[in-house]
């Protein structure tokens, strides 16, 4: 019998399900986890705080869609008020306001966590299955030469004239229609987010999806979960309401996000039992840079991330370990006018003559990553909130300064007529006579504009409590049945788009807790 | 899914319980300004109203001046723009300060407390507001520039969401030749847009 999606209308009083498995999340890592174990025909319960907006309810517009699709209606920052926090809160996560990139996590990082961390049963080879179906159902392919907007086009271009090695990005999409809202939610059902593919395909097992419910309340026995409480939130209000749920489960799968897991597990009072909650967080900053073309860019059309420069993905050192240059990966911006007038650092007549001429506005982005020496912590203010500390440490300052350097190159030799760096002082670039503009820039807490849609860690993956909140089997430490499954196991980031390493390594957590619940 | 922050029913800024504040206002020796202003608009609890005439149910009256200064000072005044009250960006920020974090909502209590009396740090013995708009431009941007990381989170931050409302408005986009969603299809108010219509009193267009 196919399960279904329950929402804030239902729920007319209290609640209490019992069910093998529960699923905190519906993002990348929960929906994923979610339909692999209802194949496997466990009875899956799946709990979602954010709203369900199916496709067709999708109006395209900026404000209007991300009021329904950003956690926090993309206004929270790091604690130094310098960082924008962006992370989905609707049934389908983050996936069904991301860009579709889909990159298999690279074998240089599998094989680090592996040595470096300890994390075993998730190299290459154990992966591949998953790869392989995740690219079958997520319909996963290069982007083809029609998907090159003009600024991938140029960017590309530029590539290859300054030798930059770069390839067309792996999408998961089906039927695009070019449309250029994959933030604002795909009308067409052609980006394949979680929403539309493993969702449905659970739903279609026999799991329940509760969206509208914020989990609370764990219930433990010692080393063991016996029950969630959760609460359901009045969507017309987005204020928690006085209806609960209270869920029995076999097994509880953690998959609300990585700035939402280790969080959750901290306001449950595991912090002592878990010192290394929240640690080692990296949330992957990007850094922008605008620039103004003499011809038509139209960057809000068409997919985002056609062409990736990924000649800089890693890190370049010295001999003597200083660093060189690199540490990012290197693409195409899009951006519909809300956001983009918001990241020029232009105010008044200024601003009014690069938005006059938005058509031939054209841009880039980086996302650094993150250097494992100098990770941020996931912390809880005293009012339980969650409070992002992200030093941006010396390393961290270079690499976006490198950043910031090579993407003025790249748009010089792309054809830019001139660069505006997206940070607070308005600094132009005329030319690559001005990159010493970069060099003397000071990298500090809101000088740069800089968001943060990646986050990872707070929960990572490793031997024992004292260097790590899971095992490689994805389960709690001290735990018989709570696991995670999203972006907070990971040691480090990714290097690359982190949503398809969530997804097979929930295939992998996915199989554990088969083999858990027997 | 975000398992999230309780969120009392009124929140006023916690300014005891974050130290951040409290080192934003300490460091920056305006205590007695700062804290008199939230005082007087706590007190004072009067309505805010936006341009259209509604109520406002998250900004405050001193608020609503700071903001329409700051955005008469920031917003492109080049013929074509239109203005603050026309994009209604002060009741499309109230709207979207309605429907977030607590914690969110104090910080940009805090936030227009420290700009309306930012000008007491750059030697004018005024608010904001009555100063006029090349000196709020300034201190703007000294701001945005500032040594003071709390300094610099403030007037980058109410920038970028005050251009963020403007320009997802449809009232800006002929101005940029921005030819609107690619659908084409009306705006569609979710039961979150309805709530606060309603508590608003106002109707969807």
């Amino acid at each position: 019998m196919s399960g279904r999606i329950h929402q804030h209308g239902d729920y007319s009083r209290d609640l209490e399900i019992r069910t093998d498995v529960c699923v905190i999340g519906s993002g990348c890592g929960g929906a994923t986890v979610a339909k692999k174990l209802a194949e496997r025909g466990h009875e899956v319960v799946i709990l979602e705080r954010g709203g369900y907006y199916p496709s067709h309810s999708f109006d395209q517009d900026e404000l209007n869609m991300n009021a329904k699709l950003s956690a926090d209606r993309s206004l929270r920052m790091s604690k130094d008020g310098g960082t924008l926090l962006l992370s989905g809160n609707n049934v389908g996560g983050a996936s069904v306001h991301y860009w579709a990139d889909s990159y298999r996590t690279p074998p240089d990082r599998l094989h680090l966590w592996e040595q470096a961390y300890g994390i075993s049963g998730h190299t290459q080879g154990d992966l591949a299955p998953a790869w392989e179906e995740l690219t079958r159902t997520l319909n996963v392919h290069p982007a083809g030469e029609e998907y090159h907007n003009r600024m991938n086009q140029l960017l590309r271009e530029g590539a290859q004239r300054l030798g930059w090695e770069g390839h067309p990005v792996p999408q998961a999409r089906r039927g695009c229609v070019k449309s250029g809202h994959c933030m604002q939610g795909c009308l067409y059902q052609a980006k394949q987010s979680q929403l539309v593919t493993h969702i449905p395909q659970a739903l279609a097992l026999g799991a329940q999806l509760y969206a509208d419910v914020q989990a609370e309340h764990l219930q433990i026995d010692r080393g063991r979960v016996t029950g969630l409480q959760a609460r359901v939130i009045d969507r017309p209000s987005n204020r928690p309401g006085s209806t609960q749920l209270r869920i029995r489960a076999r097994s509880y799968v953690l998959a609300a996000g990585g700035y939402n897991s280790a969080p959750f597990l901290m306001r449950n009072g595991l912090q002592p039992r878990l010192p290394m909650l929240g640690k080692r967080f990296g949330m992957n900053p990007t850094a922008m840079m605008h620039g103004l073309y003499d011809e038509d860019i139209v960057l809000w059309r068409n997919i985002p991330a056609a062409f990736g420069i990924e000649e800089f993905r890693l890190a370049r050192h010295a001999d003597d370990g200083r660093y060189l240059e690199g540490g990012y990966l290197l693409m195409a911006n899009q951006f519909q006018p809300g956001l983009l007038g918001a990241m020029l650092p232009l105010v008044g007549e200024e601003l009014g003559v690069w938005m006059s001429q938005m058509r031939r506005i054209g841009g880039t982005i980086g996302w650094i990553d993150d250097p494992a020496e100098e990770l941020g912590e996931l912390k809880l203010n005293s009012d339980g909130s969650t409070r992002v500390d992200y030093p941006y440490g010396p390393k961290t300052r270079a690499i976006l300064k490198d950043l910031m350097r090579k993407q003025a190159q790249v748009q010089f030799a792309a054809g830019a007529r001139q660069l505006l760096l997206a940070g607070s002082q308005a600094i132009r670039l005329d030319s690559l006579a001005d990159l010493h503009r970069i060099d003397e820039l000071e990298i500090r807490a809101g000088g740069l504009l800089l968001a943060a849609p990646h986050p990872s860690g707070g929960c990572v993956m490793g031997h024992k409590a004292s260097d790590s909140v899971v095992g490689s089997d994805h389960r709690v430490h001290g735990f018989d049945n709570l696991y995670v499954a999203d972006s907070a196991v990971f040691p480090t980031p990714v290097s690359v788009d982190p949503s398809f390493t969530i997804m097979a390594f929930s295939h992998i957590a996915a199989e554990h807790i088969h083999a858990q619940l027997g | 899914m975000s398992p999230r922050d309780p969120q009392p029913a009124v929140e006023r800024p916690d300014w005891g319980a974050l130290s951040r504040r409290r080192f934003l206002v300490g460091a920056l020796g305006l205590g007695g300004a700062a804290l008199g202003g939230i005082g007087l608009s706590a007190c004072a609890r009067r309505e805010a109203q936006a341009a259209d005439g509604q109520p406002l149910l998250v900004l405050r009256p001193g608020e609503v001046a700071t903001l329409t200064a700051l955005g008469e000072a920031i917003l492109p005044p080049q013929a074509g723009f239109p203005d603050l009250a026309e994009a209604e960006v002060l009741r499309r920020l109230d709207e979207e300060l309605y429907f977030v974090g607590a914690s969110i909502r104090g910080d940009m209590h805090a936030a227009l407390a420290v700009m309306a009396w930012s000008p007491l740090i750059y030697g004018h013995m005024r608010r904001f507001e009555r100063l006029d708009a090349a000196a709020r431009r300034d201190i703007l941007e000294r701001m945005m520039n500032s040594g003071n990381e709390i300094l610099r989170a403030v007037g980058t931050n109410l920038k970028l969401v005050l251009h963020f409302m403007y320009f997802g408005h449809p009232a800006t986009w002929r101005a940029i030749a921005y030819d609107g969603p690619f659908a084409g299809l009306p705006p569609a108010a979710s039961a979150q847009r309805r709530h606060y219509a309603e508590r608003s009193g106002r109707e969807l267009p």
